[in-house]
């Protein structure tokens, strides 16, 4: 069916195959070690440069590092200053816009960033980023459509905490999706303090899932002025926002905190009463130690164990309660009694 | 050319069967070729995203999930030591270490508390998924991070249980003990369940560490195995990762997640049952129904692979020893393909069912059976005329060129992106294992899962025994070289 020609000409496109892919192999390895070997020394003087720019103090300086700046090309340059991110200031970051090529991959990072391709604004979001420039831009990327976008914005605003911005933050939270939840939340925490007023404001309104999420970042955060939306929220119909609220009443503390705790340990979902529990055990309320010990013997394994675990952590009065729990007639309470006591025979796993 | 004079109906059957394995050919080789489209994608797609990306921001986050490092270890006395330092010092804030001795007859426990400062501890934990009895629990006073659970032996799947159920961590990442993660892997892997809910696990690229210099449990001078055997598992190793599964990622369907490095979420896998103890697949009997699991409950339920986060293993350096690894790979294949046959073109699981499991089903497990089937239909076509010399000769170089044409893109990629194995002398050495491969290597490959099908279908299901050399051994040795 097939002749000679046929199979020569196969032979002959593998032969193309192996030689093709050894031209590229080759040639792409010489010419990443011919510009390697001549970004060396410019990287090099470039490091020193900036570093100098800086103010930090460089041994074996050389008259040509003055210069070295303004050889490197814009990538380059921004490949660098990439590389001492991690290790510089915000300040040290902007004052690296004025020097070198500084100024073009500013206006580089503004342009990608009004781009109406997604990828182009990230690229140009990351450069202001690295910057540290651009408050005239990046605000509005906090809404922008494409979630990688919006999620570079909350890393930058992270650094930019105006009232604006922080309030954004907050908004984006409350409507997150899950591929910016993370940055949001991590441009919060870092933040900190000016996060407070917004997230106060959000939380007298919020309700159900989102309140969820603005209470989970509200427990890095425990101010007394959080009590009052925290109080409202232990009796929200959504199980997730009760357990956040009633962890955030536990890092508060405060009367108040404590009557709505008092309440949770006899909330109808498990996860509430483990964290009420836990609460108690973590601001020491030795007064309810009685009740926590009714806990042994919940029909809930995560609740016997924080019941055990707060017990434990109440010193004396936790310690008698675990002890007269050793003789109860609730198999799991005097299993747990004794592990958490630290007794022989309960090595190998609490009962579940 | 002399041919046997034979009935009809035999030549028809013949013919039949060349076509129907041509027709495999084919289909096989398309598909192939998607997956290596897909990776050219994917691979540019991932290096874009990664342009710039300020993954260092992860290590001073509060807001990123603990992650469980999960290492069962026996008999390792002589490596644990470096094995649990280099755990120690990956990079990432929010990590916890749960060393698992699985009932070591060895010092493997002796060493440790004397390394690690170990003291007896009580924690209370449930025992969600089942493990052989566990006998101590220690922490490290010198390194609050690292557990360790002594627990009697029940093997790797049992080990992983048992850690999974002390572990704390939102997210638990299955390692082997003598798995040598790059620093940086963990800051890279867990991405993805940064920005999805609906990932379930994620796994990272393995290499061959065999001839690369290893120094206290890190890599530092990355080198391509120079003997064949160790050498062209490399190549292999780097087209299942690079052109297989990176391909996967755009069709979303993978369904492997190596057992020397996977990154779970740990509820879900707890929830799932943690690690089937009855099979010798565990790894990927795991992801399989993680994913099914997730698809019908309306859980997380994808798995992603990411191609930069890297893990070096020591792989075989002997053909007997590689030879059980293969028939247990799938044996374990065929276990899983058995246990969750539901799933085969149920729409139900989209492209799960539709499209990844039959890949894995009719190709992966049946393609060394086709494979022979042709070869033997070829030397009868030939006997008996059906064939000419020149339509055998086309196609075996055709197969031939094709793999090639495959493995050698591959080279390619990992040149342009990663260059995993050090300069490009590596990748040329490489590329000598590519040109050899499929002479004998390959044919060996076929012969070890076809026993391993046959093993399967008798119900033997042992783990076979598996040798190394061991890193530290080679540094202690004065040679650097995990290799010859």
């Amino acid at each position: 069916m097939f002749g000679r020609g046929w199979v020569g000409a196969v032979l002959f496109g593998e032969l193309a195959v192996v030689l093709l892919g050894l031209a590229l192999l080759v040639s792409h390895g010489l010419l990443s070690r011919v510009r390697d070997r001549v970004n060396r020394r410019r990287l090099k003087r470039g490091r020193r440069a900036l570093a100098q720019a800086l103010g930090v103090a460089v041994a074996d300086q050389q008259p040509e590092d003055q210069v070295a700046l303004s050889r490197l090309s814009v990538s380059q340059q921004t490949a660098l200053i990439a590389e001492l991110q991690p290790s510089l200031t915000l300040s040290q970051r902007r004052e690296l816009a004025n020097i070198g090529r500084g100024a073009a991959i500013e206006a580089r990072g503004l342009r990608l960033s009004r781009s109406r391709r997604w990828r182009r604004r990230l690229r140009g979001a990351r450069l202001l980023t690295l910057l540290g420039r651009g408050e005239q831009a990046m605000p509005a990327l906090l809404a922008d459509p494409s979630p990688p976008v919006r999620a570079q914005a909350a890393e930058w605003a992270a650094e930019h905490p105006s009232a604006e911005v922080v309030r954004d933050l907050v908004e984006m939270l409350v409507t997150s999706d899950p591929a910016t939840r993370f940055a949001v939340k991590d441009a919060l925490l870092r933040i900190r303090g000016p996060t407070l007023e917004p997230l106060i404001e959000a939380l007298g309104t919020a309700s159900g899932e989102a309140a969820a999420r603005l209470l989970e970042v509200a427990q890095w955060l425990p101010d007394p002025r959080l009590a009052d939306p925290a109080i409202r929220l232990a009796a929200d119909p959504d199980e997730r926002t009760r357990t956040e609220a009633v962890r955030l009443l536990g890092a508060i503390g405060g009367a108040e905190a404590v009557l709505a705790l008092d309440k949770a340990l006899v909330d109808p979902a498990a996860g509430v009463r483990a964290a009420a529990v836990e609460a108690h055990g973590r601001l020491g309320l030795w007064q309810a130690t009685s009740r926590l010990a009714e806990l042994l013997r919940d029909e809930s394994w995560d609740v016997r164990s924080a019941a055990g675990r707060a017990l434990r952590v109440l010193g004396s009065p936790g310690q008698l309660a675990l002890r007269a729990m050793l003789d109860d007639e609730d198999r799991f309470a005097r299993e747990m009694a004794r592990h958490v006591l630290d007794l022989p025979g309960a090595v190998r796993g609490a009962p579940a | 050319m002399i041919t046997f004079g034979v009935a009809e109906p035999i030549r028809v059957i013949v013919v039949d069967l060349q076509l129907a394995v041509l027709g495999y050919f084919v289909i096989v080789n398309i598909i192939l070729l998607a997956l290596l489209i897909a990776s050219a994608l994917e691979l540019r797609g991932h290096h874009r995203q990664a342009a710039l990306e300020g993954r260092w921001r992860l290590l001073g986050s509060e807001a990123s999930p603990t992650i469980s490092m999960i290492a069962p270890a026996y008999n390792e006395a002589m490596t644990i030591t470096e094995s649990v330092r280099s755990l120690l010092t990956l990079s990432y804030s929010n990590l916890e270490v749960v060393l698992v001795n699985d009932g070591s007859s060895d010092e493997t426990m002796e060493v440790l508390t004397r390394d690690f400062d170990l003291v007896a501890i009580q924690p209370i934990y449930r025992r969600r998924v089942e493990s052989e009895p566990v006998v101590g629990l220690y922490r490290s006073r010198a390194k609050p991070e690292l557990v360790v659970v002594d627990k009697e032996n029940g093997g790797k799947a049992d080990a992983l249980n048992a850690g999974l159920n002390v572990a704390t961590g939102e997210l638990a990442c299955a390692i082997d003990a003598d798995t040598i993660i790059e620093a940086d892997s963990l800051l890279k892997m867990v991405r993805p369940f940064l920005v999805s809910d609906e990932i379930v696990a994620a796994g990272g690229t393995i290499r061959a560490a065999n001839g690369s210099r290893v120094l206290r449990g890190r890599v530092v001078e990355p080198h391509a195995p120079r003997r064949f055997v160790p050498g062209v598992q490399a190549v292999e190793y780097l087209r299942a990762f690079l052109t297989g599964r990176l391909g996967w990622n755009r069709f979303g369907g993978n369904l492997i997640i190596s057992g020397a490095f996977g990154l779970f979420r740990r509820e879900a896998t707890l929830d799932a049952g943690g690690y089937e103890h009855d099979t010798v697949g565990e790894d990927m009997e795991l992801v399989a129904r993680l994913r099914r699991r997730g698809i019908e409950q309306g859980g997380p339920h994808r798995v992603e692979f990411v191609p930069d986060p890297v893990a070096w293993t020591e792989v075989p350096d002997s053909l007997r020893v590689l030879g059980r690894q293969r028939d247990r790979w799938h044996r374990g294949l065929a276990d899983v393909i058995w246990r969750h046959r539901r799933l085969l073109l149920n729409p139900r699981y989209g492209t799960l069912g539709l499209l990844a499991f039959p890949y894995f089903a009719l190709i992966e497990l049946l393609a060394p059976l086709v494979e022979v089937v042709g070869i033997i239909t070829l030397v009868i076509g030939l006997a008996i005329g059906t064939m000419g010399i020149e339509s055998v000769a086309l196609f075996v170089l055709l197969a031939y060129g094709f793999g090639l044409a495959m493995t050698v893109a591959t080279l390619v990629f990992e040149e342009w992106s990663y260059g995993g194995y050090g300069g490009t002398r590596e990748r040329l050495v490489l590329f000598w294992f590519t040109v050899l491969e499929p002479f004998g290597y390959r044919q060996l490959t076929t012969i070890w899962r076809i026993r391993g099908l046959i093993k399967y279908m008798r119900g033997k299901g042992d783990w076979g025994v598996m040798t190394r050399s061991g890193f530290a051994a080679a540094e202690g040795a004065g040679e650097g070289t995990t290799g010859p």
